[in-house]
């Protein structure tokens, strides 16, 4: 009789690793119909080569890879702030090439494997603060614009720069309805591009970028609001007149071309003065250029920014 | 409790084990706060237009209790109204800066404000030393559905598709509105 309880093989007992995810696999279960699993897509085993920064890197605790990767603003990919991590297999970036005109000796159109080869790589920990007042601590990996616009020569009339995102209709979903006009637009004036915290960064984390934070290219402007960092580029051209820019199209009054992180202009929307990091139970007090104002205060010497918004 | 009661009791909560059920699975909830004032105003718009179909639509006004409805749609106010407070750390100097600068919340408050009296006349005694002032009191609920949805539309960025939604609604009870004339609210 007893024989009954005992185990027949080891087959019987459930494996470890299997016991210690119990409440995994059931949460897992329960929820199958709410959740979309975290899409990192591409990025899933692409490391990348880089050397670390220290000069403009911040040292503040970084944002986990989690809320960097379903919290984001990418209307090409929908307009609800998970909804870029839900379809983001809908951005398709192979073979991905990156056009760079206008008022330049060499105008190219570049492979992106190949024109990252050109550079060395390296990681930037900026802080990112969006215009609807949270912030997150991203560490980037890329590198700096003016490199990029230095190989294509540019001419001394080229003034401003603008850039262009990717424009599919046929699989992006946030681009079958006229949210903002597509493609987004967005500029710089060339002094700021070449400013050395002005990045394009290919990944984060150490690893190749996830299709929702703007894969496989996308700039890094950190003492500019969030939407001025262009998603999926894929062209940049130098020009000489002030480019027209996606938010301004879409309501002049908010958001202007500059768009410099600044306590002291209100967005009609959100009180700039505070932000809430991402993490952080208590709001914090907004600072001039997200803090970086010993290297970019420079480029705004006698202009009323209250004006220049 | 008559069965219509239990039943608007039942639609009142479901909000809330909806939210529950998000936050308790791993369906990670990233900026907690700003999404809680987002979905507590969502679901006060909403009871709001059930009041209002509730006196409309045969169905809704046999088996819900329109009051409780009502009172639903200031809790969630409330709730609203608080986690707003809370997100800007209770400091009063903030929500001041918030009232004097941004439009929305300056048509926030005023449809709060006008929330208030119909709330204190809900009560039955009231209500009867009220008489027919009491109707009066209650059309300002008209003009609260206006603010709210003007409150929510200065919110919106570009995705202007959820007004969409609530105009559609809007229209739908404005087109039931002769009947009521008829027979009263």
């Amino acid at each position: 009789m007893r024989k009954k309880f005992i185990l027949d093989s080891e087959n019987d007992v459930t494996c470890e690793a299997l016991f210690k995810r119990r409440r995994d696999i059931i949460k897992g279960i329960i929820s199958a119909p709410f959740v979309l699993s975290t899409n990192f897509s591409n990025a899933e085993n692409k490391h990348l080569i880089f050397q670390k920064d220290i000069k403009y890197s911040t040292n503040e605790q970084t944002n986990t890879i989690k809320q960097i990767t379903s919290y984001n603003n990418f209307y090409e990919l929908g307009s609800g702030k998970r909804d870029p991590m839900i379809n983001a297999n809908s951005l398709k970036t192979d073979n991905w090439k990156l056009t760079v005109d206008g008022l330049v000796e060499k105008p190219q159109t570049f492979d992106l494997d190949e024109l990252i080869k050109k550079f060395t790589l390296e990681e930037r920990i900026y802080r990112l603060r969006c215009v609807e007042a949270w912030s997150m601590v991203i560490p980037w990996i890329g590198f700096e614009l003016n490199k990029l616009i230095k190989l294509v020569k540019p001419l001394s009339s080229a003034k401003y720069i603008s850039f262009q995102s990717i424009l599919d209709r046929e699989n992006l979903p946030g681009q079958r309805r006229e949210i903002l006009q597509w493609p987004y637009r967005e500029g710089l004036r060339i002094d700021e591009a070449n400013n050395p915290l002005t990045i394009l960064s290919v990944g984060l984390y150490g690893k190749v970028l996830p299709n929702q934070n703007g894969s496989p290219i996308r700039l890094v402007v950190p003492w500019k609001y969030g939407f001025k960092s262009i998603k999926s580029i894929v062209k940049i051209s130098l020009v000489s007149e002030e480019p027209e820019t996606s938010w301004n199209l879409e309501t002049p009054n908010e958001y202007g071309f500059y768009s410099n992180v600044n306590p002291y202009v209100n967005h009609p929307r959100w009180s700039q003065k505070r932000e809430r990091r991402i993490g952080e139970f208590r709001k914090r007090d907004t600072e001039m250029f997200n803090g970086y104002s010993e290297f970019v205060s420079s480029l705004y010497k006698g202009m009323d920014l209250k004006k220049f918004f | 409790m008559s069965y219509q009661n239990i039943l608007t009791y039942l639609i009142a909560i479901l909000p809330i084990l909806l939210i529950m059920c998000i936050f308790v699975l791993p369906n990670d909830v990233i900026n907690p706060i700003s999404y809680l004032i987002n979905i507590s105003g969502h679901i006060s718009i909403i009871f709001l237009f059930l009041t209002l179909f509730t006196s409309r639509i045969e169905i809704l006004k046999k088996n819900l209790n329109r009051k409780l409805i009502g009172l639903t749609s200031f809790s969630y106010l409330l709730v609203h109204v608080i986690l707003y407070f809370f997100d800007n750390n209770f400091n009063y100097s903030y929500v001041k800066d918030d009232l004097l600068s941004l439009k929305y919340i300056q048509v926030g408050y005023i449809a709060m404000i006008l929330y208030l009296p119909l709330v204190i006349s809900s009560n039955n005694f009231i209500k009867f030393l009220l008489g027919s002032l009491w109707k009066s009191i209650h059309k300002t609920i008209y003009i609260i559905m206006g603010l709210s949805l003007i409150h929510y539309f200065l919110v919106i960025k570009a995705d202007y598709l959820i007004i969409y939604f609530y105009l559609f609604l809007t229209l739908f009870v404005l087109l039931k509105s002769s009947k009521i004339q008829k027979h009263g609210p």
